[in-house]
């Protein structure tokens, strides 16, 4: 087994884990930190995929703003089951399942996964089997690639994706409107 | 200038997109201007098309950049005539309605006309990326289309379960095309149908992508089993969004799935062809027998869209010119048919504020001249002749025999029989029912009329003569 795939492996079931626990936490909070872990996970993967910027991406936007913005919307929520009081246990078997997790492996569960993060980044020089880097040979692919690429190839896909971007605000504006009568 | 010609039905939908969501701040109270502004992007581009299409088929030469985007080949120029004369027909029928409701004008005729470039843009892409963000276009402007109406809990729960169910297929289609990706390492339609190949027993990657793209579209097009959301989305739904949602995101699918399949997937032909003809037949079959108890105008009107895309879906399945022909035809003369049927819908329905069939009781005494033209209309969505729907069954059945499909050949004629009753109890309504006294004749707005007039003479003239029609199809198909 090649470093990679040791390290796919390991990604995958920390995002996957990550990913159930976000799905099953009787907490919205701890749901939406779940979701956060997983983003990191995905990003983790995009690593391994040699794809840096990509990865980059993925940590400043799905966690620096969309998980951020979930927890703003559920600090800003005024219903008391969104802010944190928990659903009640044994709703269904999710949660039944859930409860039978001991407490404090739960609570080991954020640390551990931003421990294993930092271990994967640094995983050549903790002496872990070595990474074969595969792929074509030269120049590595760098962000003035991809400005090019997004900028003059696929222009015409970007601008349609701001006009896909423009109809999503304002159909979430009038879906989210009240109606001023 | 030459450049800009290929993408000036783009350019004048985007223009007219924005203008009427920019001067929607400003006429509070003249929303006419509006819809005037929507009805001439949508003229616009269709006259916009005409230099490409008189050129011929020499004029499809590829364009000096972005050749691998773009083209405006007869595929492009027929399904962009198709979408633009959807959405036109939807803008006619529609002002009397959003008045009368109170529906954001604004919003409603920028979203109709952004999710209509979406829908021609991708008609002109043969390139992955593209495709996707044009159906997304399509997707995300529907689901806001279709809970517009915030007056009715209906339409929020229809809006709700549209996008709940739309977000998880679009996320399957977008699986099954990076698969694709992945095993071709081509974004272009041409490059994927050199490479790709599903191995016998269809069975791993090659396998799966297929059957995930077939999950996506499946959504899309609302085919059987995937068909889940169209009762209560069509019936929520403002009406006009239901006539828009019953013609135009289905031929947008079927545009993505024809050019998809036959250009970038032909080596795997007999593995998707049984798939694609099981569909068919199950969303024929179904979407009748389920048509059969409806009282509600709206959801039989789903239920009858659902089996009409069986019928398209089997034309795919043949997989021939024959076939392919035959569907474009079927999918053409069904766009006309059904939005002229809705309009009509759309008239009765604003004045009566209900859809039962029992709202229809009387019309023919009434209104005979809009109750004659329902009718017909009917006819066609049967398949009875003289009308522009015998010729589209008539040559899915011939392309379905030519190929040796004798089963999908009986199905469909079968359906077409199954499919008697429930348009007939509306037909028996408006003619053998006396009007309620207290419901007074329906008045006509002239954007009703109009497209009730495009659709009788489409219906009609088809039905007498079908040679046009076919003539630009075969067009089409050749330029695949």
């Amino acid at each position: 087994m090649t470093g990679e795939i040791v390290l796919f492996l390991l990604l995958a079931v920390f995002t996957l884990a990550a990913a159930a626990w976000s799905v099953v936490a009787p907490k919205v909070v701890h749901a939406a930190l779940g979701l956060m872990t997983a983003f990191l996970g995905v990003a983790g993967i995009y690593l391994v995929l040699e794809s840096p910027f990509l990865a980059v991406v993925q940590v400043l936007i799905y966690i620096g703003a969309i998980a951020t913005m979930i927890l703003f919307a559920i600090m800003l929520s005024d219903l008391p089951e969104i802010r944190g009081e928990a659903i009640p246990a044994g709703e269904r078997g999710t949660r039944r399942a859930y409860a039978a997790v001991p407490r404090w492996l739960a609570r080991l569960i954020p640390p551990a996964a931003g421990l294993a993060f930092l271990l994967l980044i640094r995983w050549e020089e903790v002496g872990l089997p070595a990474l074969s880097r595969p792929g074509p040979a030269g120049a590595p692919i760098e962000i003035e690639d991809l400005a090019r690429l997004l900028f003059n190839q696929y222009a015409l896909p970007f601008e349609a994706l701001s006009v896909l971007i423009l109809s999503a605000l304002i159909g979430a504006l009038v879906l989210a409107r009240k109606e001023s009568e | 200038m030459a450049v800009a010609l290929h993408f000036l039905p783009e350019l004048i939908v985007l223009a007219a997109a924005l203008l009427v969501a920019l001067l929607d701040l400003w006429l509070e109270r003249s929303r006419q201007v509006l819809h005037w502004i929507a009805l001439a992007g949508i003229a616009l581009g269709l006259a916009s098309l005409a230099p490409l299409a008189l050129r011929g088929p020499a004029g499809a030469e590829a364009l000096p950049v972005w050749a691998e985007l773009w083209r405006t080949d007869g595929f492009a120029l027929f399904f962009k005539a198709l979408f633009l004369v959807s959405t036109g027909l939807v803008l006619l029928a529609d002002r009397r309605f959003v008045e009368e409701r109170r529906l954001p004008a604004g919003e409603l005729y920028a979203m109709l006309l952004f999710a209509t470039l979406g829908m021609i843009m991708m008609a002109s892409s043969h390139n992955l990326m593209v495709i996707y963000i044009g159906l997304e276009l399509v997707g995300i402007t529907g689901y806001a289309l279709s809970g517009l109406d915030k007056s009715d809990p209906r339409s929020s729960e229809a809006a709700l379960k549209y996008f709940l169910l739309g977000a998880v297929s679009s996320s399957i289609l977008l699986f099954g095309l990076s698969l694709v990706y992945g095993l071709t390492g081509s974004l272009t339609l041409e490059g994927i149908g050199r490479v790709f190949t599903v191995p016998e027993g269809g069975v791993g990657l090659a396998g799966m992508a297929v059957l995930l793209l077939l999950v996506g579209f499946g959504f899309k097009i609302a085919a059987v089993p995937f068909h889940m959301w169209v009762p209560d989305t069509y019936q929520g739904s403002p009406t006009p969004v239901t006539a828009f949602l019953s013609v135009g995101p289905k031929a947008a699918g079927f545009a993505a799935l024809l050019s998809l399949f036959v250009t970038g997937l032909p080596q795997a032909t007999s593995f998707w062809r049984p798939l694609l003809a099981g569909v068919a037949v199950l969303t024929m079959t179904l979407g009748n027998l389920a048509a059969l108890s409806q009282t509600n105008l709206k959801r039989l009107m789903g239920y009858s869209s659902i089996s009409h895309t069986g019928y398209v879906l089997a034309g795919l399945a043949v997989a021939t010119p024959y076939g392919f022909r035959a569907m474009l035809f079927y999918l053409a003369a069904y766009a006309f048919v059904n939005l002229a049927a809705f309009a009509i819908i759309i008239a009765v329905g604003t004045q009566r504020q209900a859809h039962e069939l029992a709202d229809y009781r009387g019309l023919g005494q009434q209104n005979t001249f809009m109750a004659v033209a329902l009718t017909i209309f009917f006819l066609s969505l049967i398949g009875i002749p003289p009308t522009a729907g015998f010729f589209g069954k008539l040559y899915l059945f011939g392309a379905a025999i030519e190929q040796g499909y004798v089963g999908l050949a009986l199905v469909m004629v079968l359906n077409g029989v199954l499919s008697v009753p429930y348009y007939y109890a509306v037909i028996k309504e408006m003619f053998m029912g006396s009007p309620e006294p207290s419901a007074p004749p329906v008045t006509w707005p002239w954007g009703v009329e109009a497209a009730v007039i495009a659709g009788l003479v489409v219906a009609l003239g088809l039905g007498l003569g079908s040679d046009p029609l076919l003539r630009a199809a075969t067009a089409v198909v050749n330029a695949l």
